[in-house]
């Protein structure tokens, strides 16, 4: 699920759990590059009377690298404060909630942003921003739009920053991937077969809180310079998200909450997916809590991949060219580990040194495409994951059909990925949500309201 | 990870350093004890600029010794943790611990 969940520690603290990253250049602001990190998974809009909101006890952080050595050179940290207007009442708000000032509106979030730079002081770059409500029903806030809106704030640095809640963005069909991979489009073909039928949005009408950074090219290049040349390394930033909490917590007899010691990294994302999907199960808390330029101990698991053993047994006769692949998969290493080297695909190259690091490479000198291919880089779309990662990719298509082998040709071209390895996909696509994305800032949609939102069908 | 983060103080330092810790809580503001962790991040070596001391018995204090420890005894207050090694004073809160 992107990552969703994705660990056994992580997915007892989902106020804390990083779901999904996305890096891109701006489509409206193409100076600039926006980065989306989203938290709390499978968010349900009618989930009051405490709607969801961001943990005053979590720091959250955006780090890029930009030096070609997977450390952080740059990093954003959001601090959320909450304060209540109305300590005598149950409610999160008494009345309609027409500005984000409303004497109305009980239970109110605020962010505050700092910007750290190696080898330079960190500095507080925007205080107590407000954050918008959940999206509670059309009674309560008649006029969300206009209300998220205003809690787009412009720093003083040149940063854009928003941090609420929002639709997913991210579209899967869910139960068909945990229900022993029966991907509906090719249920005839499982081991266990059912008549195939059309994918299922699993993550369909629910919501996120997402935290949206837009940043100016030329504030993420190690020089300050604008990146132009899609051949420069200088073009190329890694980006990953944290979360992380104090060390030590003590619950007093009171009732209160003790939180002491320094920060600890509980949660982490860079590509979709690869805590998910290529860590085992025994080790996702572990990689959770380390940066990414430690992920060399997980190199065996993406060379070998376990996925890319069972498609050939979930799918009989159907990948036998992927279960005579038995060499080490540079193709993964160089699409999740290392970024691709120039040479490899024509104009385009988003590596970022030799340091085994999981994070999301942006090559920013790639402009935007007016028309994007959900299937980024494989669909000829270089704007596209894996060169970063837009709203609209289908990440787990990719990611299946680059583990099916679909991308192993890029290292050696002699190999006939499987027919099904260059089709393979879930079944679902950006329109299987019926919330539009945004076409500005912060481009995730609208959040679905609580009082119109349908429970999911029990089958 | 853990090793890298920690300062490998006497108790001397230690308690020089709690004190001026008190202090550093409250200068932080509202990402409070982040500096820290923002050095943390960036590799940096440098720790934050001590603080001047202040009231170090107004804030909470949490002394952990691992199971299996030897002497070890951390200590974290406000955004800091540090690692006392002091085999009486171990010895003392297992003591106290039965």
């Amino acid at each position: 699920m992107s990552s969703h969940r994705e660990a056994p520690g992580i997915a007892k603290d989902p106020v804390a759990d990083n779901t999904d990253l996305y890096a891109f250049v701006s489509p409206d602001a193409p100076d600039t590059v926006t980065i989306v990190a989203n938290f709390i998974p499978l968010e349900y809009p009618p989930g009051g009377p405490n709607f969801f909101e961001f943990g005053d006890d979590v720091t959250y952080a955006i780090h890029i690298s930009n030096d070609q050595n997977a450390d952080t050179d740059l990093l954003y940290e959001f601090k959320f404060d909450t304060t209540l207007q109305n300590p005598e009442t149950f409610l999160y708000n008494t009345g309609q909630i027409l500005s984000l000032d409303s004497p109305d509106w009980n239970r109110r979030q605020f962010v505050t942003v700092a910007r750290s730079r190696k080898r330079s002081k960190r500095v507080v770059i925007g205080s107590n921003l407000a954050c918008p409500p959940c999206n509670v029903g059309p009674r309560s806030i008649p006029d969300y739009a206009s209300l998220a809106d205003a809690a787009v704030h412009t720093l003083d640095g040149g940063e854009v920053v928003f941090a609420g809640q929002r639709s997913e963005a991210f579209y899967v069909d869910l139960g068909s991937i945990f229900d022993l991979g029966d991907l509906r489009p090719f249920q005839s073909l499982h081991l266990i077969p059912t008549p195939d039928a059309p994918g299922v949005d699993g993550t369909r009408g629910l919501s996120v809180h997402t935290i949206a950074l837009q940043v100016p090219k030329t504030m993420l290049t190690v020089d300050g310079s604008d990146p132009t040349d899609p051949n420069d390394p200088k073009s190329v930033i890694g980006v990953w998200a944290t979360a992380g909490r104090r060390k030590s917590t003590i619950r007093d007899d009171d009732g209160t909450v003790i939180e002491t010691g320094p920060l600890v990294q509980v949660s982490r994302l860079g590509n979709p997916l690869f805590n998910e999907v290529i860590v085992p199960m025994s080790k996702k808390d572990y990689w959770n809590s380390i940066p990414p330029r430690m992920d060399s101990q997980f190199l065996s698991y993406v060379e070998h991949p376990e996925l890319a053993g069972l498609l050939p047994v979930l799918y009989p006769g159907v990948f036998p060219n992927l279960a005579g692949l038995t060499a080490d998969r540079a193709d993964l290493v160089a699409i999740l580990l290392t970024g691709i080297p120039t040479g490899i695909i024509p104009g385009f190259q988003n590596y970022t040194g030799a340091t085994n690091a999981d994070m999301l490479r942006l090559n920013m000198a790639i402009p935007p495409t007016a028309d994007p291919n959900i299937y980024g880089i494989l669909g000829g779309d270089l704007a596209g994951y894996p060169n970063g990662r837009r709203l609209v990719d289908d990440v787990t298509a990719i990611e299946l059909r680059a583990v099916a082998g679909a991308t192993y040709p890029l290292i050696d071209p002699s190999y006939t990925p499987d027919g099904a390895a260059l089709v393979i996909t879930d079944g679902t696509t950006p329109d299987s949500n019926p919330i539009p994305f945004l076409s500005q800032f912060p481009y995730m949609g609208l959040p679905g309201d609580g009082f119109d939102t349908v429970p999911p069908s029990p089958s | 990870m853990d090793e890298e983060k920690m300062s490998k103080v006497s108790r001397r330092t230690f308690i020089k350093r709690s004190a001026a810790g008190a202090a550093g809580v409250a200068a932080v503001g509202a990402l409070g004890g982040t500096p820290a962790a923002a050095a943390a991040a960036l590799g940096s070596k440098r720790r934050p600029a001590p603080q001047p001391p202040g009231q170090a018995a107004a804030q909470h204090v949490v002394a952990y010794v691992r199971a299996g420890s030897t002497g070890q005894v951390r200590v974290m207050a406000g955004d800091r943790e540090v690692v006392v090694r002091d085999r009486d004073l171990a010895r003392r809160l297992l003591r106290a611990a039965r």
